[in-house]
């Protein structure tokens, strides 16, 4: 019975300490070089995007991982990472710490196209109307409908789409106001488009990473929108876009060339098609980055770079009264 | 050959703990059948652990906790065999707190098990009971933690088959401790594909499960139990258990690792 004992009690110790013996070494670490070189592998094998934005990722490697120091301040080190995620010039990457948080910003490497103090003073009047997200009004003596997105965020509430729908029902044509819409729920992007197709549609296509190889994909899926069972508007509709116009925004104006009774009006989106993923560093700092490709019905990924408008127009800041892009969409609705 | 040397060392492990529990040499006593009835019982029990894991998909960094547990068993036990099957389920959250940074993950997870074993006469008497057989085991943990953008959800699964051996001292015939000792020989397990997040989203097919993947003898798992069982006059009976168990899921790209600590009260109720 003793030798039972202590053969047990034994057992018991080595199982604890197996814990120990299963897992795989301790690797919260604040040296900089590891949470560099761990921040780069990640990049490494899962961003998808480094051909189409010639990124010699290797280098990247090299020219940031020089600039680090054992000692050096967290800050520091935030900034050289920071530094090096924004050679990916991606909207959709980004460095998080409990002090800062690091973004590329795509939207200022173009000229602001948009006021909304202008649109209310001279096109719908302060007395426009909210439904959830949408704020709306008539235009153009009640013939057309004026419709703002600013966010894909959240869910929307499809009866919100129903009030604005009927009450556009009798116009020649609506206009959708996406510009500095940053994004949200992709969901909100195909409840929305269902509104306006009458049969299903395919938009575009996607792919993931599979592998850490640069060229490891899974299989090229479509994806589609289906009318939506209700409540839908089948006269044109032109969708106002800028560089502001990012993620769901842009996979919006992306699925917009393949609908027959949509056009794009302004300039280019910001892009920002990949879906981000998320993770945290052996430091505790957190990051997101793109893992899919977007890719046009032909194949091609360079929409991630932004989604080129129909008509390109850019607003002119010394006419004070005046959003040259809503105009050249009344001209296309008229 | 990092893979290869913990796979080696796990196996090492394994075989000499099993091998330790065969080995302990059992005293001379009275003849078993004079031991014990056949008993049923309902165990409902509740407790708390302490655990602790680490999803190298997702972060290398532990996240720990104390989460609540609770289950129902239905047991089957005589001298010579017993059966088991459970239910568990345990809530909490785990956090991660280094260089500053705390981080909060809410973690759900769903057990069952179930056993069967059979006595090993050269080793039991009436005050030793030795059983060995197998166990099957099923896990579900799901996952939360906002601070992880769209990976925030996750849900791993696993199943295996595992070599059981349970000893049980029987001091009178009120109270006796048993100690469970489960060693995995075959584990599956269904995990997210290499990207961990699906692109059901861009899709919009809403898809949890689109790039996740099944893989065999994709692990490891170790389990083992103190049970100290109180039998009451009525023919209840009620225990106090310390419940430890550590696996972890590989083959896939990353790997998955959890160790727990429960300790729990149960009331068994004899249905016969």
């Amino acid at each position: 019975m003793k030798t039972y004992f202590i053969g047990i009690l034994s057992i018991s110790i080595l199982c604890v300490s197996c814990e120990n013996i299963l897992f795989e070494e301790e690797q919260a670490s604040k040296d900089p070089f590891v949470n560099l070189n761990y921040l780069w592998n990640q990049c490494d094998q899962k961003y998808p995007y480094f051909e189409l934005k010639e990124v010699d990722w290797d280098s990247v490697r090299w020219q940031y991982e020089a600039q680090l120091f054992f000692g050096m301040s967290e800050d520091s080190l935030f900034n050289v990472m920071a530094a090096m995620l924004n050679e990916l010039r991606d909207d959709h990457v980004n460095l998080v710490s409990s002090f800062a948080t690091s973004f590329y910003g795509v939207e200022y490497s173009a000229q602001d196209n948009f006021d909304w103090r202008l649109i209310v003073d001279h096109y719908i009047t302060p007395h426009y109307v909210l439904s959830g997200p949408f704020a709306h009004n008539f235009l153009a003596n009640g013939e057309i409908g004026y419709v703002r997105l600013s966010s894909f965020q959240g869910t929307i509430d499809p009866s919100h789409l129903d009030y604005v729908l009927i009450r556009y029902r009798h116009t020649k044509g609506l206009i959708l106001d996406l510009r500095e819409n940053g994004g949200g729920a992709i969901a909100n992007v195909f409840q929305i488009l269902s509104r306006f197709v009458e049969k299903e549609t395919t938009v575009y296509a996607s792919r993931i990473k599979a592998g850490p190889g640069r060229n490891d994909y899974s299989e090229i899926q479509y994806a589609h929108v289906v009318p939506h069972d209700g409540i839908r508007y089948d006269r044109e509709v032109v969708v106002l876009t800028d560089r502001g116009t990012y993620s769901s925004g842009s996979l919006f104006a992306l699925a917009v060339k393949s609908i027959p009774n949509m056009t794009s009006v302004g300039d280019t989106t910001g892009g920002g098609l990949g879906l981000p993923n998320g993770g945290q560093l052996p430091n505790g700092w957190t990051y997101r980055f793109s893992i899919t490709q977007t890719l046009s019905l032909t194949g091609d990924p360079s929409f991630e770079n932004g989604v080129p408008s129909d008509s390109t127009v850019q607003f002119n800041w010394n006419a004070t009264d005046r959003d040259e892009i809503i105009d050249a969409a009344l001209l296309i609705l008229d | 050959m990092l893979k290869m040397t913990s796979y080696f060392k796990v196996a090492l492990f394994g075989g000499m703990v099993l091998v330790l529990s065969l080995n302990c040499d059992a005293a001379d006593g009275a003849p078993l059948d004079s031991v014990d009835l056949k008993s049923i019982f309902i165990g409902v029990s509740a407790g708390f652990e302490y655990s602790k894991f680490r999803d190298f998909a997702t972060s290398p960094l532990f996240y720990s906790g104390t989460p609540l547990y609770a289950s129902l068993a239905y047991l089957e036990s005589d001298a010579r065999r017993e059966s088991g099957f459970s239910l568990a389920y345990s809530v909490g959250n785990y956090s991660n707190t280094y260089n500053g940074q705390h981080s909060l993950s809410g973690v759900d997870e769903y057990a069952l098990h179930y056993s069967e074993l059979f006595i090993l006469d050269g080793k039991s008497h009436s005050h030793l009971n030795v059983k060995v057989g197998g166990s099957l085991h099923g896990r579900a943990v799901y996952r939360n933690n906002e601070g992880l953008f769209n990976n925030s959800q996750g849900l791993d699964v696993m199943f295996n088959l595992s070599g059981s051996v349970k000893t049980t001292w029987i001091f009178n015939p009120r109270h006796r401790l048993s100690f469970l000792l489960n060693v995995v020989f075959l584990n599956t397990s269904y995990r997210n594909g290499f990207a961990y997040t699906s692109s059901s989203a861009p899709l919009n097919t809403d898809e949890f499960f689109a790039d996740y993947e099944f893989k065999l003898f994709s692990g490891s798992y170790y389990s083992s139990a103190f049970e100290y069982t109180l039998s009451l006059n009525n023919a209840n009976a009620l225990q106090f258990s310390y419940m430890w168990n550590a696996y972890r899921i590989n083959a896939h790209f990353e790997n998955f690792e959890k160790a727990s600590h429960t300790f729990t009260f149960s009331l068994l109720y004899n249905l016969k």
